[in-house]
């Protein structure tokens, strides 16, 4: 491998640091200051490193799902709808059981994993049974869960009278700070146990290699036995059920209840996220925490160097966008090794989605 | 008849070779006005390549074509149309949503002021159709077109041009013998109108019906070429299929008990179009015995090994292993049982270029090799490393994807996987295919020790070396039919070219 | 008009005009996908076109202009979508996700940096300037053509793209780029042109549709206000089959559904409900379960000569 090509796993993030400096000073702002400000905002205090984990948090669990997708060869863009399923479920279980700490959390999570698994699901259901792309079941039923969710909570699950939310969690479904004074709860380690634990089972089990198997190649999984349309459909709920932790974590460690507006588009960057970390649950946690910082951090850049915050979406989306570039010849594919260009191979596209 | 007029198409030395591989070499060839000159050769044989080359698919390396007299170099097939060429391709380049006449004349459509004239380009069309007497509907779609009307419009794709020159590349290939005779009266007519014909076949019999002169490919070279007159099926058989140095007559392993291993009882499968790929198959095999399935690709070989694997599902028949039926088991419960299935592609179905050699020894017994829901990694490796020392793999790294080695190590990989643990009978699919010799020795080496073993080898493949070198019987396979079954001392090059070539026994 | 009569017209008028949007980003779609080129990006392309529209109103005073600008926008986008897919060969849904984070977190950094105030653009020359609303109803659409200049360039624009799809050599040759590039490639024609010409109409439309969300009945940007109206359009064309009258037809259906929802409000029928149908319709039609729907054969398989 010549050295060029060893970096090609970098150059999504290097090229597009790069660019938003000049986006920075096209846009008359200092971009020195705007990092710093930036770094200032996500690392320059323990409040500001709290916050930046919580928000890494939520991002994980998400990240994780959409990674999990990729790895079968499944595009996950439903994430934002697994979220607000399980955010929502976990509200709902929260207001209503009130049981002891060590029961109530637990079955708090339960539920949201339920939640966004079902949610999960419904596309996996789809693609198995009839060959529907999940890029545009997920899409649509991303809609869906924020439409009915709005509903839910206007009407027959509001339980505030100021506000369309629901009720406010019962006392011990609530997660306590793990450093005073700020927002990051127990929710974090569990995000990264959890990763780990993806890990392990993606590279250890029978399960994961199934999965890891159909992402690389549909005609070897049916080789080997693999029951495909069982995987696809599996694959999704756990997918969605991550991406429902996710939504669960964020309800009880934030804010305690549930309204449509709880997500700021966390599923939509936890595809760059699972993007920028090659789909590896491990490689996830550091990327998670890179958009965590990012998103943390543009309010002070916005504040102390005027740089409006909106250019983290900016970079969001040239993050994705040079992900998907052929880096020095070699592609670097979704589920994480290079594919080599060679005549005698001729590349798969990545999953084609039966639109 | 073709009289001695100058040829319409000359070519001289035209070599071509992807990277170490020579795929044609120095090849001369002509065709006259008004003849028909067949090009055989079995798979491998370079005509494809040939084709491409008079077509401007692909460029030559070295050599000239003339096209009446005049020196041409086609940069691409707008070229080659252009000097009065066509060629019907082997594998058809239809839209199948558009129409038979939308098709015929994509690329020079007939307007009307500016727009599309459908009337007029149905009427082109149907007068061509009607002037070689195909019944065939201009406005139809070509997705409710069955094979042989495809081909229609294939040709007409080519004849609504008027070329001088005209390729037919294995036109056969999927044709009943109703449609094979249509085609020969077009053939026909295509050369009383004075053009020149070159059809590219694997099939005697039919060079033998229709065609003027015949040249022989084998292995990039021309071996020979003759007038239709001087030549017979098992002249052409011979030279199509024979060694320049007679074959020895290795030992063949093991004298088979008569103890079946594998017992195959009237299989009928189908293509994944739902059309027949296999009719009746019956076969027996006993321990310690190698059984060779010789037949040029596309003739159901493909369909039988994954419905004997469990890939595919038999429309009816048995299959019984060890006195197990396993018809309707699935591949996993199969392997179990002992069978084992070497791919023929093992870049894109028998392996995981991707995965390491231990994650490799997974695919396909991730659940035998493990413990629980845990893979039993130890033991993948352990075999991987096992595979290594006894086909002498030189620079194994246990972490190196199998992408990074040469194609001939994978498939010892792939080969030892299907080899190992409890191997009863191996479906061995061109099982050295694009390895080299080396890789492909050690390979046999591990069949012999397996059938010293008791196991049984059905060993399907194109290479009749490989099969006569290996096997105690050929079985040969002909448009998803056995036509002939013989001993292996008994099978000549003149006896299996013919079969193989569609005669019966 | 009066009584049930004039409710009808009502809605369709409002039908009609929601559906005007929707109209130009799904006659993007059909056409970059009828050359194999799978568009998940129409949603940033319309706030793309939204938001430089008002710029182009804001900076020439001109509408006109503004559209150009707009179009331009979109034109560009497209050639990204373009190069992206066609030459770097990268995977086209991918592709059209960064598109859609890129132009909508672009739009609204923009917004902040251009006019300082974030969330709205202050308010811009806009064709709700031309002409009266005389009874929000039908006959708007004939009394006031300059104002609804876009709704009608958009029924226009149905049937010039129907006709160049299904009528012109061009269309043709476009149609067998998207369902067999190999068999146009040996027929002759330029198949990475039509792919990149596809695209770039294909965003220059979709803008449009973004433009007259902006201009043509408001008359400024604010963050969000595509709200999800790309991926109706993207629904309706999958819905549409893929072509320009059921694309167009599938809009005016979605649009519908605005429509009641306004008119049922007062009736107390959930508005969230009905803002769902057009979503759930969509997954229905690609589970196969409405007729057979098939995209063009190629689409979003990366073209190797």
């Amino acid at each position: 491998m010549t050295m060029l090509r060893r970096l090609a796993p970098f150059m999504p993030l290097l090229a597009v640091i790069a660019l938003s400096f000049f986006i920075v000073i096209a846009a008359k702002g200092n971009p020195i200051d705007a990092y710093s400000a930036l770094f200032q905002g996500a690392f320059g205090s323990l409040q500001g490193i709290a916050e930046t984990l919580t928000q890494t948090t939520v991002l994980l669990f998400a990240a994780l799902g959409v990674a999990i997708a990729f790895r079968a060869g499944l595009f996950n863009i439903g994430a934002e709808g697994q979220l607000i399923v399980g955010a929502l479920c976990t509200a709902v279980a929260g207001a209503s059981l009130h049981l002891p700490k060590m029961l109530e959390v637990p079955a708090c999570f339960a539920a949201g994993a339920i939640g966004g698994a079902f949610w999960g699901l419904i596309a996996g259901w789809l693609k198995a049974r009839f060959g529907a792309s999940e890029v545009i079941t997920t899409i649509m039923l991303n809609y869906i869960a924020y439409l009915g969710a709005n509903f839910l909570v206007a009407g027959p699950l509001r339980g505030s009278a100021s506000a369309p939310e629901t009720a406010q969690v019962w006392s011990t479904a609530m997660l306590s700070p793990i450093i005073p004074l700020t927002r990051l709860t127990a929710a974090f380690p569990f995000a990264i146990l959890t990763a780990i634990v993806l890990w392990w089972w993606l590279h250890r089990t029978v399960g994961g290699f199934e999965v890891r198997t159909l992402g690389r190649s549909e005609r070897a999984a049916r080789y080997a036995g693999i029951p495909v349309q069982s995987v696809i459909i599996r694959t999704m709920a756990l997918s969605g059920a991550l991406a429902g932790l996710g939504g669960a974590s964020d309800v009880l460690g934030l804010v305690h209840r549930f309204n449509a507006e709880l997500s700021p588009g966390y599923g939509f960057t936890a595809i760059a996220a699972a993007l920028l970390a090659q789909s590896n649950p491990i490689a996830a946690v550091f990327t998670s925490f890179f958009f965590g910082a990012l998103q943390n951090g543009a309010l002070s850049m916005q504040a102390l160097a005027g740089v409006p915050k909106d250019l983290v979406s900016v970079i969001t989306g040239l993050v994705i966008m040079f992900v998907a570039v052929n880096w020095f010849g070699k592609r670097v594919t979704l589920h994480g090794a290079p594919s080599a260009d060679s005549d005698d191979l001729r590349d798969e596209p990545a999953p084609e989605p039966a639109t | 008849m073709s009289g001695e007029s100058a040829p319409l198409l000359r070519c001289h030395g035209v070599s071509k070779r992807f990277g170490s591989l020579v795929a044609n070499d120095r090849i001369d060839f002509d065709v006259r006005a008004g003849e028909v000159h067949a090009i055989v050769g079995e798979n491998g044989a370079g005509k494809s390549t040939f084709m491409n080359l008079l077509y401007g698919v692909l460029q030559p390396d070295a050599g000239t074509i003339e096209v009446r007299g005049t020196r041409v170099r086609f940069a691409n097939c707008a070229d080659a149309m252009r000097a009065g060429i066509g060629m019907v391709f082997q594998h058809y380049l239809l839209v199948e949503r558009f129409t038979v006449a939308e098709n015929v004349l994509l690329g020079r459509e007939r307007t009307v002021r500016g727009f599309l004239d459908r009337r007029t380009a149905s009427d082109v069309v149907r007068e061509v159709a009607a002037r070689y007497r195909f019944l065939i509907d201009p406005d139809a779609r070509v997705e409710s077109l069955g094979v042989g009307a495809r081909q229609q419009v294939e040709l007409l794709k080519v004849l609504e041009r008027d070329p001088q020159i005209v390729i037919l590349d294995e036109p056969t290939a999927s044709l009943s013998p109703l449609e094979i005779d249509g085609l020969f009266e077009v053939v026909r007519r295509m050369r009383s109108q004075g053009r020149a014909v070159i059809f590219i076949t694997h099939k005697l019999k039919e060079v033998m019906a229709i065609s003027d002169r015949v040249t022989v490919l084998r292995q990039g070279k021309v071996v020979g070429k003759l007038d239709r007159a001087d030549a017979s099926e098992a002249i052409l058989g011979s030279l199509m299929v024979g060694r320049d140095v007679p074959p020895q007559v290795t030992p063949v392993g093991p004298e088979p008990s008569s103890q079946p291993v594998l017992l195959v009882r009237d299989v009928v499968v189908q293509t994944d179009a739902g059309t027949p790929a296999v009719s009746e198959i019956s076969l027996e095999l006993k321990s310690g015995e190698v059984v060779g399935i010789a037949g040029v690709e596309g003739n159901g070989q493909v369909e039988f090994a994954e419905a004997l694997y469990g890939m595919r599902a038999c429309v009816s028949g048995s299959i019984v292993l060890d006195g197990a039926d396993v018809t309707h088991a699935g591949s996993v419960a199969r392997r179990h049982a002992g069978l084992r299935y070497i791919s023929p592609d093992r870049q894109r179905e028998g392996l995981v270029l991707d995965f390491d050699a231990p994650e490799n020894m997974l695919v396909g017994n991730e659940r035998l090799m493990r413990r629980g829901m845990v893979v039993d990694l130890a033991a993948a490796r352990a075999q991987a490393d096992a595979i290594a020392r006894s086909f002498r793999i030189p620079g194994y790294t246990p972490q190196a994807p199998m992408r990074s080695y040469s194609g001939g190590t994978q498939q010892k990989f792939l080969v030892g996987r299907e080899l190992e643990g409890g191997a009863r009978a191996v479906i061995a699919f061109a099982p050295t295919r694009g390895v080299d010799i080396g890789a492909a020795e050690s390979i046999y080496e591990h069949f012999k020790r397996l059938q010293a073993g008791g196991a049984c080898i059905l060993l399907v493949s194109y290479d009749l070396d490989e099969i006569r070198s290996l096997a105690n019987r050929i079985v040969v396979f002909s448009k998803g039919c056995i036509v002939g079954e013989l001993r292996t001392s008994q099978a000549d090059d003149a006896t299996l070219g013919r079969l193989m070539g569609g005669s019966a026994a | 008009m009066n009584g049930l009569l004039g409710l009808v017209a009502a809605v369709l008028a409002i039908a009609l005009i929601k559906a005007t949007p929707l109209v130009y980003a799904a006659l993007g779609g059909v056409i970059s996908e009828s050359a194999g080129i799978i568009n998940i990006a129409l949603e940033g392309m319309m706030a793309a076109g939204a938001f430089s529209a008002v710029l182009g109103s804001f900076y020439f005073h001109n509408l006109a202009l503004a559209v150009l600008v707009a179009m331009l926008t979109g034109a560009a986008l497209g050639l990204l979508l373009a190069y992206l897919a066609v030459t770097q060969r990268a995977d086209q849904i991918v592709v059209g996700m960064a598109i859609n984070v890129l132009a909508i977190g672009g739009a609204a950094f923009l917004l902040a940096v251009v006019f300082g105030q974030p969330g709205a653009s202050p308010e811009v020359k806009s064709f709700s300037s031309l002409g009266r609303v005389a009874s929000e109803g039908l006959m708007d659409l004939f009394v006031s053509p300059g104002r609804y200049m876009l709704f009608w360039v958009a029924i226009a624009l149905v049937a010039i793209v129907h006709i160049y799809l299904y009528r012109t050599r061009s269309g043709l040759h476009l149609r067998a780029v998207g369902e067999s590039p190999h068999a146009a490639l040996t027929a002759g024609i330029n198949v990475i042109g039509y792919r990149y010409a596809a695209a770039i109409v294909g965003g220059a439309l979709a803008a449009l549709g973004g433009a007259y969300l902006s201009i043509g009945e408001v008359d400024l940007y604010s963050d969000g206000m595509v709200a999800g109206r790309g991926f109706i359009a993207l629904a309706a064309v999958i819905f549409g089959r893929w072509t320009p009258l059921g694309a167009a037809g599938a809009c005016v259906f979605f649009g519908f559904f605005s429509s009641l929802q306004i008119a049922l409000q007062r009736a107390q029928v959930p508005a969230q409900l009905l803002e769902m149908l057009p979503y759930v319709l969509t997954i229905i039609a690609i589970a196969g379960l409405i007729g057979r729907s098939r995209p063009p054969a190629a689409d979003g398989v990366p073209f190797t000569a």
